[in-house]
């Protein structure tokens, strides 16, 4: 796989899948074995995933990830990048209830790359700032 | 001057095992540049500092609190004029952490840090910790239900 490919899915992961709910994409860009790993929880396999997709951008209305190519570091066979995330918060998340409020926070995923597809997504977020603007924590 | 990507990432490497493992700051003063920004998380409240002071009042409190402290690197990434290193910090928790009293547990926690590096120095700094995780162990914050 080609660093400008690995790019390319990098910005289909935060842009199509996560911002969009594009399932289609999730077929195209992730391998069958995709892992998704939080430090406080994990999916396998693409149902899993597509769930928590939907599942958080059912939580959360506008879900958006931005990124851009000077957030985005690749090589062969990996890839990491910056975003922001913003949202409205108008369903149960983390058991709480919906706020109604405009959340955003900042994170970074670490990305690895098999056949050409995205393998593992290891997430690196700010869920206590998130918990937090949501009053939970 | 520009260095490869490899170089860079040797350095950054190099940099924070003298800080964290090795407790050596001069390193801070040799290998951040003083106007570098340093970006960072601190309580779900993001800032951006200049230089390396906020960087070591952090590794400072957190060998004090954790004199056997370990950073250990899990993976790398690095392209460019950046490297990207994801890393798990461990340690007994003897002296209390972040102002909380000691608790004596071990604690883990992870983090991913991204830095900017312009001949051979670094210039720019982001680091994500997940602090929540922290919190947690250290009883401060509810464990999360099964949720994304």
């Amino acid at each position: 796989m080609s660093v400008e490919t690995n790019r390319a899915a990098v910005h289909g992961f935060l842009e199509k899948i996560w911002s969009t709910g594009d399932m289609q994409a999730v077929d195209n860009l992730l391998s069958p074995e995709f892992a998704f790993i939080l430090s406080f929880m994990r999916t396998d396999g693409l149902e899993e995933f597509k769930n928590l997709v939907r599942a958080n951008r059912t939580a959360f209305e506008n879900l958006t990830y931005r990124t851009d190519d000077d957030n985005i570091v690749a090589e062969e066979d990996k890839a990491a990048a910056y975003w922001w995330m913003s949202a409205k918060h108008v369903g149960t998340w983390a058991g709480i209830e919906a706020t109604q409020k405009d959340v955003g926070i900042q994170g970074m995923t670490f990305f690895r790359f098999r056949d050409g597809k995205i393998i593992e997504a290891r997430v690196q977020n700010d869920v206590l700032g998130l918990r937090r603007q949501l009053g939970a924590a | 001057m520009s260095l490869s990507p490899e170089q860079n990432n040797a350095i950054a490497e190099k940099f924070f095992d003298s800080v964290w493992n090795k407790g050596d700051f001069s390193v801070l003063d040799s290998l951040i540049a003083p106007d570098a920004d340093d970006h960072s998380t601190v309580g779900g409240i993001p800032k951006t500092e200049k230089g390396s002071a906020s960087f070591r009042a952090i590794v400072s409190m957190f060998r004090a609190a954790m004199p056997d402290i370990h950073l250990t690197i899990d993976d790398e990434v690095y392209a460019g004029d950046k490297v990207v290193h994801r890393w798990t910090l461990k340690g007994t928790d003897t002296g209390g952490v972040m102002g909380a009293p000691a608790t004596g547990k071990e604690l883990t926690f992870t983090g991913t840090t991204i830095v900017r590096m312009e001949d051979g120095k670094i210039v720019e700094r982001w680091a994500n910790v997940d602090e929540l995780g922290l919190l947690q162990q250290l009883g401060l914050a509810p464990m999360p239900p099964d949720a994304g």
